[in-house]
């Protein structure tokens, strides 16, 4: 026997719940509910467990006004997630719809087991009729974005995407909630039709379909059909603790938790103060095991959900190398779950994967949920480094930089001729010039290589032609540290920067002009911590300032068509990519752009200090970024970075395009157009 | 666990090394001074062979003019536990033999050991002298030229890279062995560990501390003149085909007695 209450007659629209359903229905939902729930809490318990609960109860509340902003930025509006197109709107479809129908769920709670036993309810007159169109309308996106997903899954293919059985369980998952959901509609409304019932057009729609059944059959069909949908609800609810849909949760509290300040990822941790530091102090910096990474660091692991967009930005994946950022990240949060305790050289990552990171930033930059796959990699390295697990190339160089002051390896001596040119060009050193406003850091690069002196020789012509006071160090001149540092000898980096700071402080240097990206983002990101913070500009700047406030004048613009490579350290890391810009449209025939630029920009392949080692790889990054300058139609490629300029020197010769495209620093381009 | 000695040369870097330009005599002073590359190598073997077997101690041996203390720290760095040095002047001329003798006297400071490793040359002087003269003064094996080692109790198993092939040779120890540069790649200890190995011993003798009298670093060896080679191109032009410039070639290769008939 089924009692049907046919509510006839009823004036004011209001929600009707378990009506199809048996007496005593909520009881028994109830207390099936119960395990799934406890396997939730369970879950979500064991994961703050493995974050380690106690180290961030302190940091919960401390910055919380900018920590909300953050959230509401990357997390509720989805800032990142929408910077692509397909992807995103996919998300923010499904994001949308999930949330709407739980917010109707919860409604519905709150209606029936709270404000009921009260005496109350919401769900009525106007006010349902909004519920019953808008839950219509948001179950509609939450249904397209899975169009879209399984579109992307099996129809356009995207390499990124990896096929797992956990995503495939999940998105069956979501579709047959969706999908019983308007059928029960469907089906309520036929079994119980209302004049309200329009309002709810999908179910409104599929009821028109039904009509006609056997009221009989579509109650049991009913009835099977709500008691799938709930057990289905519930298990994936258990499941999100043990599984990728974690990152509801995790990719929130990730974005919360990440640094509050816009911190450029150029900027790598200062784990102690060598200055600071007892002379026989033991300590042990980087991380060999996922227990030895922070709880940040740990959070974000849980935070991937396997989006594949680092991996797709990455120039050495690109390149062929065996490392992917997604897949470190991925490697290290099942080694996470796994208890977290193994050396993660002995079966976790590869010492490869780590080496043949450029430090590009492409993934910190691709990431939607603000992870960076790239400080478990420096942590990684710091770790193997200070163990002095290190090959041929990689001790050489740091060996070089401790007996010779640079990476080269070359002696103080094969400078000098080159400091003695550019002062008889009329450039003072700072002892002499004490004065002077700029200090002009020459820089490892254009010191000892003879292509790289040309950007110099450029500079020098411009800033004499301007008027600029400036001086070099000449002989005081050493390396910033930073391909010790970037390959994880944070103790060689510091015991450089602190001998650097002395010479800077003993000349009373505050403006430092640089021409290496490189050197500028450790001069203006990383020295800041060992207690100086000059004033650092690249000559990019310097000369679209000198620009502008008509110091200098383009003559005649040179007749190129131009493309310009932004560097990682410039654009990417510290956000120079206006000035670079202006310079060259005002000193050439025209800027045209390539596929990707400012912070998206492509790697050359020479951060990170791998321009020091070898990588093996299938095809150099320079090649692939060479070819998409090509791909613009310019005649000229300028660069703003000597190790750029040194990449693709070689690229242009391998693979032919020597006649087609000519290499530039923007200095000596400026150089050219002024005279 | 065996405790292993290992002798370390510290020699004035040759590849910063540039002769005078007009007497060719090489300019010391310009170049800095290293650890002797292959001793590198015979230290970085120990400490493999300490990991391995799970203990043991490893002790750095040096004697030279002027041992430099920050160089043997970063043997220390590496994971050595103890140096034993010595600096006297006289050593600048010594050969295998004196340094040979010296060094005995330095491992006789440092206890007890089973195993000797060296560099098999040093990078200075290639006289490959003093690990064979080291075991001719204890009258115990040595293996040369060795390019992987393994030890297996009391004995240990040497893979020799010789000219016409590998030789697996084995002996017991104690035993001498000299090393070459392909058996490993030595670890570069960072500047964290270079600090914290200030903790750990460097014992520096005299030469009365060692038994010795100036008499006894007289080398065998005299030194009487060294110089760079001369490098310098013909710088000639050949013009012709192929045929032609093969026999204007090779005229010119017997005429100038670079290859004898």
């Amino acid at each position: 026997m089924i009692l049907i209450s046919m509510g006839s007659g009823l004036d004011t629209p209001f929600r009707e719940t378990y009506t199809i359903m048996p007496a005593g229905t909520d009881l028994i939902m109830y207390i099936v509910l119960l395990p799934f729930a406890a396997l939730f809490i369970y879950g979500v318990y064991r994961r703050m467990r493995f974050y380690g609960l106690r180290d961030f109860r302190g940091e919960l509340f401390r910055d919380a006004p900018a920590r909300l902003g953050l959230a509401l930025r990357y997390a509720l509006l989805q800032r990142k997630v929408l910077s692509e197109k397909r992807a995103g709107i996919m998300h923010a479809a499904i994001y949308s719809g999930a949330i709407a129908l739980f917010i109707g769920t919860t409604l519905v709670f709150v209606d029936y087991d709270i404000l009921r036993l009260m005496g109350a309810s919401i769900l009525r007159g106007d006010f349902y009729l909004f519920y019953e169109f808008s839950l219509d309308l948001m179950g509609l996106a939450f249904t397209a974005g899975l169009c879209i997903l399984v579109y992307r899954r099996l129809v356009a293919r995207e390499a990124r995407l990896r096929p797992k059985l956990e995503y495939i369980l999940t998105i069956f998952g979501l579709i047959f909630i969706a999908g019983s959901g308007y059928v029960m509609e469907g089906l309520r409304l036929s079994i119980q039709p209302r004049e309200w019932g329009g309002w709810s057009f999908v179910g409104n729609a599929l009821a028109s379909l039904m009509h006609g059944g056997d009221v009989e059959t579509m109650v049991t069909v009913y009835r099977g059909l709500w008691w799938s949908h709930a057990v289905v609800a519930f298990t994936m609810v258990a499941l999100i603790p043990y599984s990728n849909l974690l990152h509801i949760f995790t990719t929130v509290a990730n974005i919360y938790f990440s640094n509050i300040r816009p911190v450029s990822p150029g900027k790598m941790s200062t784990p102690f103060r060598l200055d600071q530091l007892e002379p026989t102090d033991e300590i042990r910096i980087g991380a060999r095991r996922v227990s030895e990474l922070n709880w940040r660091q740990r959070l974000g692991l849980d935070a991937c959900t396997d989006c594949g967009r680092c991996e797709a930005a990455c120039p050495a994946y690109a390149a062929g190398t065996p490392l992917s950022p997604r897949m470190v990240v991925q490697k290290l949060r099942m080694e996470m779950w796994d208890g977290g305790d193994r050396d993660f050289f002995e079966g976790v990552l590869d010492e490869e994967e780590v080496w043949a990171c450029t430090t590009c930033g492409a993934c910190v930059e691709a990431c939607p949920v603000l992870i960076s796959p790239l400080e478990y990699i420096l942590e990684a390295r710091r770790s193997l480094t200070l163990e002095g697990r290190l090959e041929k190339k990689k001790s050489s160089m740091l060996m070089n930089l401790a007996r010779f002051q640079n990476p080269y390896g070359l002696p103080q001596s094969e400078r000098s001729g080159f400091i003695e040119e550019l002062r008889s060009m009329g450039v003072p050193t700072i002892s002499e010039k004490p004065e002077a406003e700029y200090l002009y850091w020459i820089g490892c690069a254009s010191s000892y290589d003879s292509r790289s002196r040309e950007i110099v020789r450029s500079m020098v012509r411009i800033l004499m032609k301007a008027g600029v006071s400036f001086a070099i160090l000449g002989d005081e001149e050493s390396c910033t540290g930073d391909p010790a540092r970037r390959i994880g000898e944070e103790g060689r980096f510091q015991e450089m920067a602190l001998a650097n700071i002395d010479t800077f402080k003993r000349h009373n240097i505050r403006k430092i002009l640089v021409h290496c990206p490189h050197c500028y983002n450790t001069f203006k990101n990383e020295y800041d911590d060992l207690g100086y913070r000059p004033s650092v500009i690249h000559h990019s700047q310097l000369i679209g300032q000198l620009l502008r406030e008509g110091r200098l004048r383009i003559k005649k613009p040179i007749a190129a068509r131009v493309t310009l490579h932004d560097s990682c350290y410039l654009g990417r890391m510290n956000n120079i990519l206006e000035e670079p810009r202006q310079v060259l449209s005002e000193s050439t025939q025209g800027l045209v752009e390539m596929k990707r630029v400012g912070r998206r920009s492509f790697c050359c392949g020479a951060g990170g200090s791998t321009y020091w080692y070898e990588v093996p790889r299938r095809e150099r990054e320079s090649v692939i970024r060479l070819r998409e300058a090509v791909d613009t139609g310019a005649d000229t490629l300028a660069v703003e970075c000597p190790y750029c300029l040194q990449m693709f020197n070689d690229a242009v010769r391998v693979s032919g395009y020597e006649e087609r495209l000519r290499l530039r620093d923007i200095a000596e381009i400026v150089a050219e157009a002024l005279e | 666990m065996p405790d292993i000695v290992v002798c370390v040369k510290q020699t004035v870097d040759i590849y910063q090394l540039k002769p005078h330009p007009e007497t060719l005599e090489p300019q010391f002073s310009q170049a800095q001074s290293k650890i002797s590359d292959f001793d590198l190598n015979a230290l970085e073997e120990a400490l493999r062979i300490r990991e391995k077997h799970g203990g043991g101690k490893v002790i750095v041996v040096s004697a030279g003019p002027s041992i430099n203390q920050l160089l043997i720290r970063e043997t220390l760095a590496m994971g050595a536990d103890e140096a034993h040095v010595i600096s006297h002047p006289s050593l600048a001329s010594a050969d295998g033999y004196v340094t040979a003798k010296v060094l005995s006297k330095l491992i006789g400071k440092a206890g007890r050991w089973d195993l000797i490793l060296c560099g098999e040359a040093s990078l200075d002087n290639s006289d490959y002298q003093t690990g064979p003269r080291l075991a001719e003064i204890y009258k115990i094996p040595h293996l040369a030229y060795v390019s992987k080692l393994e030890l297996s109790g009391q004995s240990i198993k040497a893979w020799r890279t010789m000219e016409d092939g590998i030789h697996i040779s084995s002996c017991s120890i104690p035993a001498v062995v000299t090393v070459g540069l392909e058996i490993n790649t030595p670890r570069l200890p960072s500047l964290l560990m270079i600090r914290a190995a200030s903790k750990k011993p460097i014992n520096e003798y005299k030469l009365s501390d060692l038994g010795l009298v100036e008499e006894d670093l007289k080398p065998h060896v005299q030194l009487l003149e060294l110089k760079a080679l001369k490098v310098e191109r013909l710088r000639k032009k050949l013009e012709g085909t192929p045929e032609e410039l093969a026999t204007t070639l090779a005229d010119i290769i017997l005429g100038e007695g670079l290859v004898k008939r």
